[in-house]
């Protein structure tokens, strides 16, 4: 009995360690890889997915190739696809967030691509060069979002207030707007790259940069992006909301600004014109009320390292169909909330999608969030957010959580 | 005393095969232990020692760095506030699971109606699929209108921020903790009651000894083994909890609920420092094996004494 006792014990505390932080995951599911299926790793969900299935089976057409696409957490897809890589099953091509091709490409699980005689000066530049790493192009944009701040109209003109542009005005607004069982501004909270990339626009607008987290810019921009929650004027359920949440909030009249993602912006109009609210839609503000710099989000269709030759050939025919035949990509991107990177497109795609005029305008100045970083991208997500939901709960000063950032982000690069 | 070690002369060549045969029963354990448990430790012990990054994933290439990783890792800000975490977190889930475990074992000890049933319904929170649980407690503790919030505003308190304020967020999770714990307690421990031979009871009855006297003289006693393997069992199975954590706040808001092993996670796959995410995990490590030893110590010098 007590021999068998502790031998339970010997390997319960075995199997902790197997999963305490092990790197040796386990490999994803087999594929066949004969001449056969060309694999799209991606992140896309519900909709999306027959919607890009439509897409690739075009592009199976025009290749010869048959796309396939293998579905995966957007959390897990940059170690899934490294992971498969290594096992030597590695995807086609990869459909993941912009700022992850940095990584991506050198971790060596990218290859570069050929464009043809497509124009570069037919894309935004930010976004173009976001299908890049040092200097080389491994894949190309669909269409990008970012994050916009609205606003309830009606509540803004009773309070004689105009739509914000300055920290100044942001903060002054909020605090006015703010009554029992209303708050002022919104912005999600949440850990991780949800918080982080709310956030860089002001790092950059104060001057800062990713790459140093702990300087007077960084710790004043951070200052003034907590301080809706430290006085008060944010909830403080918003730092386990997503834009999703929060729109809702906004369309009940709970919240009278918030900073949100465009995904949700056609769903934010209809709910608010259910409820017979008015939604004014601006820019990011920025410290002196300048036009913005924000950084892009979206999805690069980029090539894996496992295809070469005539396989290569066809992931980079079907690439850059996916980034520049015009009515496909109008309709990816009006279910994306998506501008097209594609300038050619645009227009029709405004006229598809009218409240994105505010994201087209701030796109004009947006900047991509590998820019100063690189490969390093990832720590510095982590860093930042886990600074600013301290500074906003109170838990460190912001000159102490933002050095601390700076430290724990630089560790190991 | 002298024919016994004439008795074991004479039969050691019968001995020694004996022995031979019992070390090939041992063999096919051993290469399962060996690969399934021992090939993943050697390698997160590794890879402690090395520079593996991305790059390596790929190219399996690597360099020796000596202590860098751990050095790196123990002179971060955030691992203090982990640890601090993870020993509060275990100890006060400890404590109160067997606390309440024990209370609700001596309330079962004697059968009354229902109360095969009342006990089959408190296992039920260690069956559910701790995902499922969790998700319903974020209802529960959700902000500013959960369940629990809307329940405190029958009698006029305030919400409370129970997963988004630095006050309250780790003691969320333990409170959950303790509820799925508590089954697991009260299981053992009241297979440990039903093994206590009632005469032991009865004697003490005619000897007029009281409720405590006999909880203190008798029960205690006889249940040591079955407490010293539940808090073995229950440290260790503590002390790396992830999902829990990992489900309800990831470690936040902040860091205030940051335990080592929900931190050596967001060091390997987040922030992509394999290395230091190794070296989180070998203090976890370290950390259980110091309490097995100590168990095992202990469970000797008993048999020997």
């Amino acid at each position: 009995m007590n021999k068998l006792a502790v031998a339970a014990v010997m390997a319960a505390a075995l199997a902790v360690t197997a999963c305490g932080g092990n790197a040796s995951g386990p490999a994803g599911p087999q594929e066949p890889k004969d001449k056969g299926p060309l694999v799209v790793l991606t992140y896309a969900q519900g909709d999306q997915l027959p919607m890009y299935q439509e897409f690739f089976d075009k592009c199976s057409a025009d290749t010869g190739y048959k796309f396939e696409q293998l579905q995966v957490d957007s959390e897990n897809i940059f170690n899934k696809a490294i992971q498969l890589t290594a096992s030597g099953d590695g995807p086609a091509a990869i459909l993941a967030d912009n700022q992850m091709v940095a990584g991506l490409a050198n971790a060596g699980v990218l290859s570069p691509i050929s464009i043809g005689d497509l124009d570069p000066n037919d894309f935004v530049e930010g976004p173009f060069k976001s299908g890049q790493f040092e200097g080389r192009q491994y894949g190309l944009p669909v269409g990008n979002n970012g994050e916009v701040v609205v606003y309830n109209k009606g509540l803004l003109d009773e309070a004689g207030l105009e739509a914000p542009k300055s920290w100044a005005d942001l903060t002054e607004a909020a605090k006015k707007l703010t009554t029992d069982g209303r708050y002022g501004f919104a912005q999600t909270f949440v850990a991780g790259e949800t918080l982080s990339w709310n956030f860089w626009a002001q790092l950059w607008s104060a001057g800062g940069s990713i790459a140093d987290l702990g300087s007077p810019e960084a710790v004043e921009a951070a200052t003034f992006w907590a301080s809706f929650l430290k006085d008060g004027y944010a909830p403080q359920a918003q730092l386990q909301w997503q834009s999703t949440d929060i729109i809702g909030e906004v369309a009940a009249g709970r919240v009278a600004m918030a900073q949100v993602g465009t995904w949700t912006l056609s769903n934010l109009l209809e709910q608010a014109k259910a409820n017979g609210i008015e939604i004014g839609m601006t820019t990011q503000v920025s410290k002196d009320g300048s036009a913005p710099i924000v950084p892009f989000g979206g999805e690069v269709l980029s090539a894996g390292s496992s295809v070469s030759g005539d396989e290569l050939q066809a992931v980079s025919e079907c690439i850059v169909s996916w980034s520049t035949d015009v009515e496909g990509l109008v309709k990816r991107t009006k279910l994306l909330g998506y501008l097209p990177s594609y300038i050619p497109a645009q227009e029709a795609a405004l006229r598809e999608s009218p409240f994105l005029t505010v994201l087209s305008e701030q796109l004009k100045t947006s900047r991509g969030r590998t820019e100063e970083v690189g490969a390093d991208y990832q720590s510095r997500t982590l860093a930042i957010s886990t600074a600013l939901q301290k500074i906003a709960t109170g838990d460190a000063t912001a000159q102490d959580a933002m050095t601390e950032a700076q430290a724990s982000a630089a560790k190991g690069e | 005393m002298s024919h016994v070690i004439e008795n074991s002369v004479r039969r050691r060549p019968h001995g020694m095969r004996a022995s031979a045969a019992r070390v090939l029963f041992i063999l096919p354990v051993l290469a399962f232990l060996l690969l399934v448990f021992g090939y993943p430790i050697a390698f997160n012990i590794w890879l402690t020692f090395q520079s593996y990054d991305l790059k390596s994933m790929i190219t399996g290439v690597s360099e020796f760095v000596g202590f860098a990783n751990i050095v790196s890792a123990v002179t971060d800000p955030n691992f203090g506030t982990a640890l601090l975490n993870t020993l509060f977190f275990t100890l006060a889930s400890l404590f109160v699971q067997f606390i309440i475990g024990l209370a609700l074992a001596l309330f079962f000890y004697n059968n009354f109606p229902l109360s095969r049933t009342i006990r089959a319904m408190l296992v039920l929170p260690w069956l559910v699929p701790s995902i499922v649980a969790t998700t319903a407690w974020r209802f529960i503790f959700k902000d500013p209108s959960g369940f629990l919030n809307q329940l405190l505003g029958v009698f006029g308190v305030a919400p409370v921020h129970w997963l988004t304020s630095n006050d309250t967020a780790l003691v969320s999770i333990i409170i959950i903790n303790i509820w799925i714990g508590i089954a697991f307690n009260l299981v053992l421990l009241h297979s440990g009651l039903q093994s206590i031979p009632t005469e032991q009871y009865e004697a003490a009855a005619i000897d007029c000894a009281g409720y405590w006297k006999r909880f203190w003289y008798i029960t205690m006693p006889a249940l040591r083994p079955v407490i010293a393997v539940l808090l073995v069992l229950g440290f260790v199975y503590t002390l790396k909890q992830f999902d829990l954590v990992w489900t309800l706040t990831k470690g936040g808001p902040g860091n205030s609920s940051q335990l080592l092993s929900t931190w050596s996670y967001s060091l390997s796959f987040q922030s992509n420092k394999f290395g230091q995410g190794a070296a989180v995990a070998d203090v976890l490590f370290l950390l259980s094996g110091l309490i097995i030893i100590g168990y095992t110590y202990v469970q000797r010098k008993h048999a020997n004494a």
